[in-house]
């Protein structure tokens, strides 16, 4: 998919025009994250973020679109067509609820969106690290029990669709 | 989950912080020979803050909610960075009683005072108690009072002009200055009206009203036995809105009695509650009654905290660190030499002649002055961009020399020489500050710019 500078432009205006305050388009190529308003990043929708936050990383209040690059420290993953599940805050990374129990999604696990792929912890506080979008688990970057910053990329989905 | 008791330690900082004073606490950890990680948004990753400290990890998205403000995400990133200590710096978390909180029971040290005292000084009503206990002086003001006639009858002996103040709340609503008995029946109902509005409480009362007013402070250290020193006053009455805008150190042309009896005060009120890190204790002076009363506590390092290091010839933010490591005070106050004159001018990314509208945006060149005795204080660089999500403060530019004047010319000649391409800045508008008859003489107080015409280009 190809997106010209006016397209983004005209985008940003139908956003900003309209009653929806947070738009995430994910394609193999790129990401456009737009949020505007109060929803401006909340951090109780982990969405797929764009792999790590460049400088200019989309957010409030004004809307800002998302540069469509990749930062260099996953290169890989809009090669390869994938699609990347990020960290949605720091903490450490758990791949299932609880010690023992079945991991959420393994190697070759088929994944909706809105399922949860894992969970990260933060002072006793656990928090839901959900798909946004639906794929074949391809790669997983973590290991159970590992610390994770925000942004971080964690899972690589092979998209279905 | 590790012992109060144990003794604290602050061999690797996490600093959950960003912009200049996280750099400026990197630079007081390499100094102290500590290790130093900072915490950063997604917005600020690229920083030089986080360039420059052993190792930057990412807390959050851009908003400040999500990341900086987040006690959580603070404290779980010095476990991850492998940090025993947590500075705030100031702003977002540095007065938050609830960090430190969390870093006691997480086993780590707060580079800050004890949860106690931010919680002290976090309420004006515990705040000012304090102070009355240690026999500081406050405004002159009431209790609650009843209605307009009650209000009319406390005004007369207060002396007219008098300020009606909610009881609770802040921020200026529901405040009413009333210049004679007659304004006062329609002034109390309006702010009545305003305080309810507001505040959802309708309980007023009275405070002298001071038309021309200085604002002074004291810095102080203490090691949380009730030994505090001074470090000299810093005078911080160039304001636009309540916002800073031109500090020096120390505060010129106060009367020696009046200058050594607000330090006493500062020194008396930190060491009556055993105050266990720096901080500033922010007073009035009435410049036509001369005399002086308590504002509040500022539990932190403050931004113009470099003028008192220029004329004391003693870092702050490293002695900070000593103090959460539990060191003693290095010095006694007689080792404590105030020298010279340094005056501070805050440059932001904000349009003068937009109404001070922010705006950030890329650095397109960026020449900050140096030379001797110009001290420039910024996370910036050229091709920085500035982020539109924080505070606009880009630059603390100094100057220390012999006399207050000699400072002011110096302090000219490098706000001429700086250059901060790309981006609208205040550089040119505190340097029209510096030239102004009423700043040479020191006939400014906190209302002065604001009643200065506006300049135009």
């Amino acid at each position: 998919m190809h997106l010209a500078e006016k397209d983004l432009a005209a985008l940003i205006r139908a956003v900003q025009d309209s009653d929806v305050t947070r738009f995430d388009l994910v394609t193999p190529d790129f990401e456009i994250h737009i949020a505007r308003g109060d929803d401006a990043d909340t951090d109780v929708a982990p969405l797929p973020q764009s792999s790590t936050a460049s400088p200019e990383a989309p957010a409030a209040p004004a809307p800002v679109a998302a540069a469509p690059a990749l930062a260099a420290a996953v290169p890989a993953a809009a090669a390869e067509g994938l699609v990347e599940i990020t960290a949605p805050m720091i903490g450490i990374f758990y791949t299932a609820p609880e010690p023992g129990a079945d991991p959420f999604v393994a190697l070759g696990s088929t994944v909706e969106a809105g399922m949860t792929v894992g969970l990260v912890e933060a002072m006793k506080l656990f928090t839901a690290v959900e798909a946004g979008a639906g794929g074949i688990v391809e790669q997983m970057l973590v290991s159970n029990g590992d610390y994770v910053e925000f942004g971080q990329p964690l899972v690589r989905l092979r998209p279905t669709a | 989950m590790s012992s109060t008791a144990a003794p604290p330690r602050v061999s690797r900082v996490l600093i959950a912080n960003r912009g200049e004073i996280a750099l400026r606490v990197v630079r007081a950890c390499r100094t102290v020979g500590v290790g130093a990680v900072v915490a950063t948004s997604t917005a600020d990753l690229d920083s030089l803050a986080a360039r420059s400290a052993d190792r930057a990890l990412c807390i959050g998205p851009p908003s400040a909610a999500a990341s900086y403000l987040k006690v959580a995400a603070v404290v779980t990133a010095a476990q991850m960075g492998g940090c025993d200590a947590i500075h705030p710096g100031y702003g977002f978390l540095a007065e938050s009683p609830e960090l430190a909180d969390a870093c006691v029971e997480e086993g780590l040290t707060f580079v800050g005072p004890s949860a106690r005292l931010l919680r002290l000084f976090g309420s004006k009503v515990s705040a000012r108690e304090a102070a009355r206990a240690a026999g500081v002086p406050l405004s002159a003001g009431t209790e609650e009072l009843a209605d307009a006639q009650a209000a009319r009858a406390a005004a007369d002996e207060l002396g007219y002009p008098v300020l009606i103040k909610p009881v609770r709340g802040g921020g200026g609503k529901g405040m009413r200055v009333v210049s004679a008995a007659e304004e006062m029946e329609a002034a109390f109902a309006l702010a009545r009206q305003e305080a309810i509005a507001a505040f959802g409480d309708s309980a007023l009362y009275l405070e002298r009203w001071v038309a021309r007013a200085r604002h002074v402070e004291v810095q102080v250290a203490g090691d949380g036995t009730g030994t505090v020193l001074h470090f000299g006053d810093r005078d911080c009455s160039v304001q636009r809105r309540q916002q800073k805008l031109v500090e020096e150190a120390p505060a010129p042309a106060l009367p020696a009695a009046l200058q050594d009896a607000i330090r006493e005060s500062a020194v008396a009120l930190c060491s009556s509650v055993r105050y266990n890190s720096v901080g500033t204790v922010e007073f009035l002076v009435d410049v036509d009654r001369g005399d002086y009363f308590f504002l509040e506590v500022n539990p932190r390092i403050q931004v113009e905290h470099g003028v008192t290091e220029l004329v004391t010839g003693i870092d702050l933010v490293a002695l900070q660190l000593r103090l959460a490591a539990g060191e003693p005070l290095p010095w006694t106050q007689d080792e404590v030499r105030i020298e010279g004159a340094a005056i501070e001018c805050r440059v932001n990314a904000e349009d003068p002649d937009l109404g001070f509208r922010p705006s950030p945006g890329r650095i397109t060149g960026w020449h900050p002055p140096t030379g001797a005795g110009v001290r420039v204080d910024s996370h910036c660089e050229q091709g920085y961009l500035v982020p539109p999500f924080y505070d606009s403060l880009i630059a603390k530019v100094m100057a220390v020399a012999a006399d207050r004047e000699a400072a002011i010319t110096r302090l000219e000649g490098a706000l001429a020489e700086f250059r901060c391409e790309g981006i609208a800045t205040t550089t040119t508008l505190v340097g029209r500050i510096l030239a102004e008859p009423d700043f040479h003489a020191v006939r400014h107080h906190t209302k002065w710019l604001d009643t200065l015409p506006q300049p135009k280009e």
